[in-house]
């Protein structure tokens, strides 16, 4: 990997509960990603329900704003090339399966997070 | 300046019509920006992330960022060299590029490491202007209403 290419990786906690804090963890994700760098997000705890199937296409970011729904956050970033990872334990903790999500590069236990973050040269949390 | 289909495509611009952007050689150097269609497509642009000077770009690879509102896109360089120069102004006057994105509006100033072959796959001149109206019209693109 090319120096310049720096490893960013975005730690979620907060789920659609908050929706006003959904959004931004993306477009950051979204910006570090189309500087070329190579992105990555974790979703646990509630962030996971996020990920739901349905949910960010209903999740409206900013109550009374210009109704922009978490669904173009996501794309943003997917096209970006950004990588979601799920934390495995948090699956249980949202009443779901992996089937129930939108596509991820897949699960990821408590070691693997703590290993993506020794190796990140930038770690975000949210 | 060509009009075409609302946007303005001058002819003395190197463009990748696919991605929007033009270069232009100055001298021993490219400029490099967005194109009139481009910055119609973002809106009103209200950052502007450029890579610093001295950074070594392959063609192809993110030269920055720009962001308007909710949107961000990246700047992918149409030709391969070293950022000599960022244009400072539109950091601070990100509106530049909307207003003279071939002017005032430039993003970046490129040391080519071989224009010559850059160049080929880049679209110019009368013919390019004609490229450019295709992929506008196929695509249903209009700068001005």
């Amino acid at each position: 990997m090319s120096s310049d290419i720096k490893k960013y990786l975005y730690i979620l906690t907060t789920g659609p509960e908050i929706a006003y804090r959904a959004a931004s963890p993306f477009f950051l994700a979204t910006t570090a990603a189309l500087m070329d760098h190579d992105v990555s997000m974790v979703f646990t705890i509630r962030a996971t329900g996020l990920l739901k199937r349905g949910v960010a296409e209903e999740l409206t970011v900013k109550e009374g704003g210009d109704g922009a729904r978490l669904q173009f956050f996501i794309d943003q970033a997917r096209d970006a090339g950004v990588k979601f990872f799920v934390c495995a334990p948090s699956l249980d903790l949202n009443d779901c399966t992996l089937d129930d999500l939108i596509e991820t590069e897949g699960v990821v236990g408590g070691s693997a997070v703590n290993e993506m973050a020794l190796e990140a040269d930038v770690v975000i949390s949210f | 300046m060509a009009d075409v289909e609302g946007c303005n495509i001058p002819e003395d611009r190197y463009y990748w019509i696919e991605k929007h952007v033009w270069a232009k050689p100055e001298g021993e150097y490219i400029m490099v920006g967005l194109t009139d269609v481009a910055q119609s497509l973002a809106g009103k642009i209200i950052v502007v992330n450029l890579k610093a000077a001295g950074k070594t770009l392959a063609r192809g690879k993110s030269g920055g960022t720009l962001e308007s509102g909710k949107w961000v896109g990246s700047i992918p360089t149409p030709v391969a060299g070293e950022v000599i120069e960022v244009n400072a102004a539109v950091k601070s006057h990100p509106s530049l590029v909307n207003e003279d994105p071939y002017g005032e509006g430039w993003l970046l100033k490129v040391k080519p490491n071989n224009w010559d072959e850059d160049a080929k796959a880049l679209e110019t001149g009368e013919e390019g202007v004609h490229a450019y109206r295709e992929k506008l019209v196929h695509d249903g693109i209009h700068c001005r209403a």
